[in-house]
């Protein structure tokens, strides 16, 4: 509470500072020019030109003329800045005489010379940057040979991707990587993209369109010391485009067609709809608005595989009673009937469905915002940003969420200055119409009617009765003739009965009877940050803060809220940098320091160090340690959901107390263990008490941990040169300690106290079916570790020929340790990108061809385990200018080959996609 | 949650405070305890079995100071409650009146679950030796507050000198030739007493299969009959509503003892284990039905294949069992029973005797569906008087809160009550409210009846004595 009120009163100190100095009233003068290529002298549209260390500013219009007035200073000179994506930077000194400026840019040919914010929160040269990090420009965004720039990030080295669905994929670096990715933070100007029910960002389907976004830098790696929790597996800031220096119209328009074999369904087409609308007012205001829209058929999966577990390998497959297909849902549900010889029990698994009949492949992404930007001093920019965004999808989680009508607000408020800015938003969710695709299964299936005998006692007792040839006309002893027997009255895809049944139970909110999701969560978060080095002058000097508030809201169907009871759950955090350079400029060290506290945990400090060292011009030596955390996300804090055959408990005490699981359960290896032992007995003629006395020594305590944040210690080296202006080389070694890692356990907790007053009533509470599973959160004893290296290297060539080539590797050095816990490091061990392109082949003519190798690695998640085969892809586009329309016509095809793969286990099956799109931009160049 | 709090919620992020919280679900702080309009500074209880802390088939030291009133009485400490005092009879296995002979000093105790000794038999319930002879209770009998007297009718409550023909009651009396048990219980004075007798005027019947009469008498097997018992109620009630000017009491009623697993658990272990109905083949068949026939037996029906049933005595003669209906008792010697051998360990040791197959099982161990019938309504008819009894000294204000044992009782034996995370049942020995003798509560199962007795104490004169955990006391000791 008492650092609370500090960072209050820091606050309110910071605006002072901001303000001071902007009342008093200096000589202005009117600058105008012309902007050009320095090359073949074409007029340059849309170059940001402002005054340095302001945010005073204008853009180059259609003819490349621009006018700017400001105020000079008292020293009665100024600098501007000419800044455009492609071409170097120009800065020109002012003064009160100058009134025309003209300027030709000179194009640059080597990305890493371009700044970067993320690493370091103030700008400076990726070279220069103490920290890897990895940058897509506007006109890389432009070129991608992908459906969006969002799979193009698959291209960056130390970038691994998951594909839940064509609309829902994720991004994560250097390991333990997953579907809902709550170790990988992505941001939008600022703004935590993240759905607050769940932690994680929902991948772009609710996020930024390609028109309106001007960067994306990706921090592999830790990096809360900068950006606090979270920031654990890396961190990802997407910038949007300002309505001031992109004003104007553009239009996208995109058709395409993936399923192109036909194997899993007909070819299907895909349209997308983007529009871009920016105006400036006098250079003091300014608005835009976007709007996308996005229609498809999702990826199938499709994998029939029986995974059932109690199943010895050799007897799964088709013909296995008791089979369950990895993307069959409902077949889960099983028993053991007494109908195999001598009155042996049989596993029998009920009839289960394909996952394309339970969930809607019809993928949508809608997206809408509007900006409205006013200066209301040279240096404070206001502005108000609204985004929404609505989407069907599926996302891939313990299991098949079919995410329908989803929708996702943002607002913002803030005040931006070249040296500060200040923010506050909030996030809204609403998961709509969402459901479980398992869920929807099982109460299809347990839907007892009137004229359907299909509620699971019925369904078994039909199959025993047929097996055992009880019914005439029903072939006795046969698995397949008892099972068409008991599946008499079932609902069938297709049927109008199947789709009533469906949509009613995808509509109840109950796990025990119905499939929705019903989470309307919401963050609201604040956000500041100062930049003292124009201030003090010995060091540069940073200091920011934020708080953030998760308001949760499941009316109890995930989270134990109830209503007037939400669960709210606060974090704050404040962090400062010191930076210094040596050795003439060639060294630069930072040193950052972070401190945390969230309502649930102990609040911490986060540090980090880094050194830039640079002997030799172009040649840049970097080393860092940092530490980064996790807060245990809000469902592992919070969740209780009971989901039938296991009830699913936040790690928070206050949750899970109730249920006596954290202190009193065995684990589930050891009751599954001793269930065999028992049942071996028994069917050996062993008494059943005597049985239970004799095995309960197998039966091993428990006793797990109440849930805390996880941490990781990283160590970074890395080297980056530039040889003879052509070849750009980046290669770095990292290497991983984890403490904590927050990681699943499920117990069984009998009913009766372990070491009770009862004796031994507890182990024979499990030979009586008397206890409850829980699936728990917690955190792995001890450390473990991993390490990696990226390398990579771009080439360019003469005549704007480029060659990039990366490779990175990537091993969890602990496998062993990762006992009882379903936490897989899921990541390749090799990966490696090869990219060719030219951007101007002609100057209307481009492409690029993106070759992709990932290596077989496997996949452990709560959803399944199993290998992800290894598998290439190649990406290509070609790009048409059309000068006179000012619109680019683009023919593209992500898996130009149609090579079928999947990206993670259980997950569908990603095919060829190919498209064709045209693009009309008002600063078309 | 509520637009005020959203607001100030909101309101709290702006500010940067942290006004907002979530609040876990808790149990709710308990009200003031509170002694309503009754007054508990003398807790006085008089009963049978339950009342007097017999458990495993005796009275042992343990369960004794666990019986449910003196359970109810260390809740009710709190409000001003005097001492409680139960005339101890000592020992850990305490005296156990079922397998002891006395006459050739011969004394066991409690019954305790055992290992068992091969691979193939299951866990049992056996008594404990060393067991106590039912010695004097040596303390200050004025002190007493506990009258529970195991295998006490509600007639023998009332009879001068019945010291002299029940052990239990004559180590305590005041006078062993002339004393009442309810007269010393009255005459301990108390504010409040607790009243649960009239068990045995049914069970002596039932435990006994029904060998006694069931029309009336008041020999140790017979059933009470409806009037006398109505008569000896009032009387007992009145007498212990005359302990002081004021003082009030609680009574329970007749549970449905077909409900307890005396009655239940033998013929749900042999339909569990397949025991019954049992196999035959044609020729055994015919045989059976010819000896049964020349018994005298009506249209013995044994087939070949598995459907038979054992043959019981019954009052009408032989028949064979419907195991809904005719309820084998946990007295039956179950090695006797059918055919086979009786360790089934040593398959060719000593065979089983044959009960029910070859021979009839003897009448004392079943309660046939005549008797059941017989007992249903003895309870009901009792339940009735005990109703009106209690109604009349209700007319103005509560003075006597009637307790629904029998439905209690019933749903114990169906749904079971939740406590924590455990369901406590009627089945032995799992279900932890019943000790292995098939009847009396198990500490933990007496302190489920004193939270039945204390809610309903509540509700009736606006009391609020804290219930008793039972989550922290024992129930049956799984080896």
């Amino acid at each position: 509470m008492k650092s609370i009120s500090k960072i209050g009163k820091w606050m309110s100190l910071f605006f002072v500072i901001t303000f001071a100095g902007s009342a008093v009233a200096q000589q202005s003068v009117t600058i105008n020019g012309k902007i050009t290529d320095g090359e073949n002298k074409e007029t340059l549209v849309g170059v940001n030109i402002y005054q340095k260390d302001k945010i005073i500013g204008t853009t180059s219009d259609a003819q490349g003329n621009y006018s700017l007035t400001l105020t000079l200073p008292e020293s009665g000179k100024t600098t501007l800045v000419f800044k455009y994506i492609g071409f170097g930077t120009i800065e020109k000194e002012i003064n009160a005489a100058t009134t025309n400026l003209d300027v030709g840019l000179e194009r640059v040919r080597i990305e890493a010379r371009e700044a970067v914010i993320s690493a370091s929160r103030v700008s400076e040269s990726i070279l220069e940057s103490p920290v890897s990090i990895e940058k897509m420009n506007a006109i890389e965004i432009k070129n991608t040979p992908t459906l969006s720039f969002y799979e193009g990030l698959a291209s960056m080295k130390a970038v691994d991707m998951t594909t839940s669905s064509l609309g829902f994929k994720t991004v994560n670096s250097r390991g333990f990587n997953s579907t809902g990715n709550v170790k990988f933070v992505q941001r939008i100007d600022g703004m935590d993209n993240q759905a607050p029910g769940l932690n994680f960002s929902v991948g772009n389907i609710i996020g930024i369109s390609d028109l309106d976004l001007e960067s994306v830098e990706l921090i592999p790696g830790a990096a809360s010391a900068l950006y606090g929790p979270n920031a654990f597996n890396g961190i990802m800031n997407m910038t949007s485009k300002s309505p001031f220096k992109y004003p104007g119209l553009s239009v996208q328009l995109k058709s395409g067609m993936n399923h192109v074999d036909g194997t899993d369904t007909d070819p299907s087409p895909l349209f997308e709809t983007m529009l871009r609308y920016a105006k400036v007012f006098n250079n003091k205001a300014a608005f835009k608005v976007n709007f996308s829209y996005m229609r498809a058929e999702d990826w199938y999966a499709n994998d029939t595989t029986d995974v059932d577990l109690l199943t010895p390998l050799d007897k799964r497959g088709a013909n296995n009673p008791g089979r369950d297909g990895l993307n069959i849902y409902g077949d889960e549900v099983v028993t053991n009937l007494p109908i195999g010889p001598g009155g042996t029990s049989v596993r029998v698994s009920r009839t289960g469905y394909l996952e394309k009949d339970l969930v809607d492949y019809g993928v949508k992404s809608l997206k809408l915002d509007g900006a409205f930007n006013y200066r209301v001093a040279s240096n404070a920019e206001l502005s108000l940003v609204s985004r929404f965004g609505a989407g069907t999808t599926v996302y891939q989680g313990a299991n098949r969420y079919s995410i329908s009508d989803f929708t996702f607000q943002q607002h913002k408020i803030e005040l931006t200055g070249s040296q500060y800015f200040l923010r506050a938003y909030a996030t809204i969710e609403n998961s709509g119409d969402s459901y479980d695709s398992r869920f929807l299964a099982w109460n299809m299936n347990n839907r007892l009617t009137e004229d359907r005998r299909t509620s699971n006692a019925e369904w078994f007792n039909n199959y025993t009765m047929a097996y055992l040839g009880a019914i005439s006309g029903v072939t006795p002893g046969n698995h397949a003739a008892a099972r068409a027997y008991a599946d008499k009255g079932r609902l069938l895809p297709g049927t109008p009965e199947f789709d009533a049944v469906k949509s009613e139970i995808a509509g109840t909110d109950d796990f025990t009877k119905g499939a929705k999701f019903n989470d309307q969560s919401k963050l609201y978060a604040g956000e500041g940050q100062y930049d003292f080095s124009s201030k003090v002058k010995v060091v540069d000097l940073l200091v920011g803060g934020n708080y953030r508030m998760f308001d949760l809201n499941s009316n109890g169907t995930i989270f134990p809220d109830t209503a007037g009871n939400d669960i709210t759950i606060y974090e704050y955090g404040a962090y400062t940098q010191i930076g210094k350079k040596f050795m003439e400029d060639k060294l630069r060290l930072t040193g950052s320091i972070r401190y945390d506290k969230a309502e649930q945990f102990d609040g911490q400090f986060t540090p980090r160090i880094a050194a830039v060292y640079s002997p030799i011009k172009d040649n840049f030596i970097r080393a860092s340690y940092q530490t980064g955390f996790r807060m245990p996300s809000t469902q592992e804090q919070f969740i209780f959901l009971d989901i039938g055959a296991i009830t699913l408990v936040g790690g928070i005490k206050g949750v899970g107390a109730s249920t006596l699981a954290y202190e009193n359960s065995y684990t589930l290896s050891s009751v599954q263990a001793f269930a065999v032992a028992v049942g071996a007995d028994v069917a050996a003629g062993v008494d059943a008490t005597q049985a239970v006395i004799n095995r309960k020594g197998l039966l091993k305590r428990s006793n797990v941990a109440y849930i805390k944040p996880e941490q990781v210690q990283s160590f970074d080296i890395g080297y980056k040169t530039i040889l003879k202006s052509s070849l750009y080389i980046d290669i770095n070694y990292h290497y991983n300690t984890y403490t904590d890692l927050v990681v699943l356990q499920r117990v069984v907790r009998p009913d009766n106290l372990i070491d009770g007053p009862d004796g031994n009533a507890a182990p024979f509470d499990i030979a009586q079916n008397k206890f409850k599973a829980f699936q728990l959160y917690t955190n792995l004893d001890g450390t473990v570790a991993s390490h990696g290296i990226a390398f990579g290297a771009n080439y360019y060539l003469p005549k704007n020929y480029q060659v990039g080539l990366n490779y990175t590797y990537s091993k969890f050095l602990d496998e062993d340790k990762e006992d009882n816990s379903i936490n897989g490091f899921n990541t390749p061990e090799h990966k490696v990108n090869l990219l060719i392109g030219n951007k101007r082949i002609t100057p209307k003519l481009g492409f690029n061809v993106a070759v992709r190798w990932i290596d077989e690695y496997n996949w452990e998640a709560s959803f399944g385990e199993g290998v992800v085969p290894s598998y290439t892809t190649v990406d290509a586009q070609m790009s048409y200018k059309i000068p006179e329309y000012k619109t680019t016509l683009k023919v593209g095809a992500a898996n130009l080959l149609n090579n079928r793969h999947i990206d993670i286990y259980g997950g569908p099956t990603v095919g060829g996609l190919y498209f064709v799109s045209l693009s009309f931009d008002e600063l078309f160049n | 949650m509520t637009t005020k709090i959203k607001i100030a919620c909101l309101a709290s992020v702006l500010a940067l405070t942290t006004a907002c919280s979530y609040e876990f679900p808790t149990q709710p702080e308990p009200a003031a305890a509170s002694a309503g309009n009754a007054n508990f500074s003398k807790h006085v209880a008089i009963g049978d079995f339950a009342v007097a802390g017999y458990a495993d088939g005796a009275l042992y030291e343990e369960s004794q100071n666990t019986s449910f009133p003196a359970l109810m009485s260390q809740s009710m400490a709190s409000l001003n409650g005097g001492v409680y005092v139960s005339p101890i009879l000592p020992g850990a296995n305490g005296f156990n009146p079922t397998f002891s002979v006395p006459s050739l000093g011969i004394f066991v105790g409690r019954l305790k679950l055992v290992l068992p000794t091969c691979t193939k038999s299951s866990m049992t319930a056996r008594p404990q030796l060393p067991g106590v002879p039912p010695g004097p209770y040596t303390g200050d009998l004025t002190k007493l507050t506990n009258f529970g007297v195991p295998g006490m009718k509600i007639t023998e409550s009332l009879f001068p000198g019945y010291g002299s023909l029940n052990a239990f009651y004559g180590r305590f009396a005041s006078s062993v030739s002339s004393s009442t048990a309810v007269g010393d219980a009255r005459n301990a004075g108390g504010t409040f007493f607790t009243m649960w007798l009239g068990n045995h005027d049914i069970l002596g019947y039932a435990t006994a299969g029904g060998a006694g009469n069931a029309g009336g008498g008041t020999g140790p097997t017979d059933m009470t009959d409806g009037a006398t018992f109505g008569v000896a109620f009032t009387s007992a009630l009145d007498i212990m509503l005359s302990s002081t000017s004021g003082t009030k009491g609680a009574v329970g009623n007749i549970p449905d003892v077909t409900d307890m697993p005396y009655f239940t658990a033998v013929n749900a272990s042999l339909l569990s284990s397949k025991k019954i109905p049992f196999a035959l083949d044609s020729a055994t068949a015919s045989q059976l039905n010819f000896l049964y026939t020349l018994q005298g037996m009506n249209n013995p029906n044994f087939i070949a294949g598995t459907s038979n049933m054992f043959t019981i005595q019954t009052a009408a003669g032989v028949r064979q069992m419907n195991p809904s209906n005719d309820l084998l008792l946990l007295s039956l010697p179950t090695d006797s029973l059918g055919t086979g051998p009786v360790d089934p360990c040593n398959p060719t040791g000593p065979q089983r005797a044959g009960w029910g197959v070859t021979k009839p099982i003897a009448n004392q161990y079943v309660l046939d569906q005549v008797e059941v019938s017989d007992v249903l309504a003895r309870t009901a008819a009792f339940n009735a008087s005990i109703k009106s009894a209690v109604d009349t000294k209700n007319t103005s204000g509560v003075r006597v809160a009637l307790v629904d044992m029998n439905t209690f009782m019933k749903t114990l034996k169906t749904t079971g009550i939740k406590y924590g995370t455990t369901t406590l049942k009627l089945d032995v020995p799992f279900g932890n409210v019943i000790s292995l003798d098939g009847i009396n509560p198990t500490p933990k199962g007496s302190a489920v009846y004193a939270n039945k007795f204390i809610d309903v104490i509540n509700a009736s004169f606006g009391a609020n004595v804290y219930r008793v955990d039972p989550t922290t006391i024992r129930g049956n000791e799984i080896p």
